[in-house]
């Protein structure tokens, strides 16, 4: 266990290493904040309420989702993924070490977001809720944002996973994880706050992982889930967490079987 | 103890068709052929051996370690190694065994040294103390102390390729498995890495199993060399002995104090021919030395001479052209 904290540290210390990345990275969060923000108000426009949202909540909301789009990897890890470890074959150098690749990824998912909680959330969310002029609410509920948070980064880290698995394969599995990103974000719930989907769109939504990753989490942040929706978006996670575990576990052994490593 | 007993490895290639029709054939069909990179070799190792492995690129070097710690799967054959079958008990086989791959690195690329020797700690659940005794140890004989605060990064690959020893042994593993740990290495920092290895197998018992095909490794650290070409084990035994079995040729540089003479014994091989020096290649076995030096001087004054056995390189090269000569 102490092996794997260490890897989330590592991670954590990887990306502190680049503090300039971090301030472009914040700086193009705020910008997509703007824009979903902006966007959600002339929706509005003169109407107070739609889908039981008032506008500020849907600021509120586009803030907590771009606040926490890095912590929960909205977006995977292009250069430290198992994909890119078995194409540069780099896999090797891992599997001659007593170390699990699927727990070793998932510890660096963790070290990552611990990482971009304190550098980025904060100062996203304080930054866009003071531009708009909203309070963030607080509210019991938030006591369970961290069981969230923690069930939500590893069910992101499982999908990356097994999306870059792909490379056991087809080595290059670019097109695959890209196929992911687009289903990842719209059901998600990055572009559009799931409440605002018909209800057929709503239901696939609540049948796949995706909502795990992002929207229940920000939806508990932005005080948008409580009571028995609460209820079902934690046993949510969790039931999904557990699936795709088991998937990826499954596939990294199949993909073992098969690996090829080139060139040395 | 390494036990190979008839190790296979297959690779399946897909192969793509060629040209604009062939790319979009390409997105519907795929076909493909079977690579056998590794095809019955057996071999065992004991504790406390030094064995060089040795063969082409593309020999199943590579291929034969990543099966022996447990990276890939054999298709068919068994490996053991202290009684565990590497790629089924990975986790238990990884702990004892220290794994240098040369093209690859295990320490993390953005972060300075010691926070992989301290992770690498973790791996492998070192107690505090001997972790800092070994640790200290390495970086001396290493000459890596100074490099500890530097990220893995602004390393040059000598300094890298020593850290990465280090790395591999900090654990204090029984054995040692190397892929082309001098690959790209400069004199000086191949000497310091194998005066190094030389220590560790000799002063601690470690038991090192070093591909290369860089053959003054072999050389300089190994007494016992396993060859391979095409996946096939060519030849197991001490490096000495392929010079006798397989070197039988001798060269002969002789410059004389005239006209060099213009014939030669039937079974002697013109290597070179000057004015008034000749290089030539015999077996001693057909022509002897003294008889090819008495031949000579018989035709013209010899002014000076030299006998080279054939360098290893040399041997081994034409082992892999022509395939085993028979034995003498």
């Amino acid at each position: 266990m102490r092996a794997y904290l260490h890897f989330a540290r590592c991670s954590f210390q990887r990306r502190a290493a680049y503090r300039l990345a971090n301030w472009t990275g914040i700086a193009v969060n705020f910008f997509f904040f703007l824009i979903h923000a902006q966007v959600l108000v002339a929706f509005f426009g003169t109407r107070t309420l739609a889908a039981g949202w008032r506008p500020e909540d849907a600021v509120l909301y586009f803030a907590g989702s771009e606040a926490l789009l890095m912590v929960l990897a909205g977006f995977p890890d292009w250069e430290n993924n198992v994909g890119a470890r078995i194409r540069s074959g780099q896999v090797a150098s891992d599997l001659a070490r007593p170390v699990d690749l699927f727990y070793r990824d998932l510890a660096e998912r963790f070290g990552n977001a611990f990482y971009y909680l304190l550098a980025r959330t904060t100062v996203l969310y304080a930054g866009a809720l003071a531009l708009y002029g909203i309070a963030p609410p607080l509210r019991p509920e938030l006591l369970l944002l961290p069981l969230s948070l923690v069930l939500a980064i590893a069910v992101s880290g499982a999908i990356w996973y097994i999306a870059f698995s792909v490379s056991f394969w087809t080595e290059n599995a670019t097109g695959p994880v890209s196929a992911v990103i687009w289903v990842h974000t719209v059901l998600g719930g990055v572009v559009v706050p799931l409440d605002f989907y018909p209800d057929a769109l709503r239901w696939v939504c609540d049948a796949l992982p995706f909502r795990a990753a992002l929207y229940t989490p920000v939806a508990l942040l932005t005080g948008k889930l409580s009571g028995s929706a609460l209820a079902f978006g934690l046993a949510h996670q969790a039931v999904w967490l557990a699936l795709l575990v088991a998937g990826a576990r499954v596939i990294e052994a199949r993909g073992l079987r098969r690996l090829v490593v080139h060139g040395g | 103890m390494i036990e190979v007993v008839a190790l296979r490895k297959d690779y399946r290639i897909a192969v793509h068709h060629r040209g604009f029709w062939g790319a979009l054939r390409n997105l519907v069909e795929t076909r493909y052929n079977v690579v056998r990179a590794v095809d019955g070799i057996s071999f065992t190792i004991e504790p406390g051996e030094f064995v060089g492995f040795v063969g082409p690129n593309g020999a199943g070097k590579s291929t034969t370690i990543k099966i022996l710690t447990g990276v890939l799967e054999p298709t068919d054959g068994s490996v053991t190694v202290n009684g565990l079958v590497p790629r089924r008990d990975r986790i238990e086989h990884t702990r004892d065994i220290g794994v240098v791959f040369g093209q690859r690195t295990q320490l993390w690329w953005d972060l300075p040294v010691t926070e992989s020797y301290d992770l690498l700690r973790h791996i492998y659940s070192v107690p505090e103390a001997e972790y800092r005794a070994q640790r200290e140890r390495l970086c001396e004989l290493l000459e890596v102390g100074p490099l500890l605060d530097t990220p893995v990064r602004k390393l040059s690959l000598g300094q890298r390729m020593r850290c990465e020893l280090a790395a591999a042994l900090l654990h204090a593993p029984t054995m040692l498995f190397l892929d082309e740990p001098t690959i790209g290495l400069d004199v000086v920092a191949k000497e310091t890495v194998r005066t190094f290895l030389a220590a560790e197998n000799r002063e601690r018992g470690t038991t090192v199993l070093l591909a290369t095909h860089d053959l003054s490794d072999v050389e300089r650290l190994c007494p016992r060399m396993i060859l391979i070409d095409r996946g096939a084990l060519v030849y197991d035994g001490p490096l000495e002995a392929i010079r006798r079995r397989f070197g039988a040729e001798r060269e002969l540089r002789v410059d004389f104090e005239g006209a060099a003479p213009a014939e030669l014994p039937d079974s002697v091989e013109e290597q070179e021919r000057g004015p008034e020096r000749l290089v030539l290649r015999f077996r001693p076995g057909e022509i002897s030395s003294a008889k090819l030096i008495a031949w000579l001087s018989d035709r013209q004054t010899i002014a000076d001479l030299e006998i080279h056995e054939p360098p290893i390189e040399r041997i081994v090269a034409e082992i892999y052209r022509r395939g085993l000569p028979p034995p003498e």
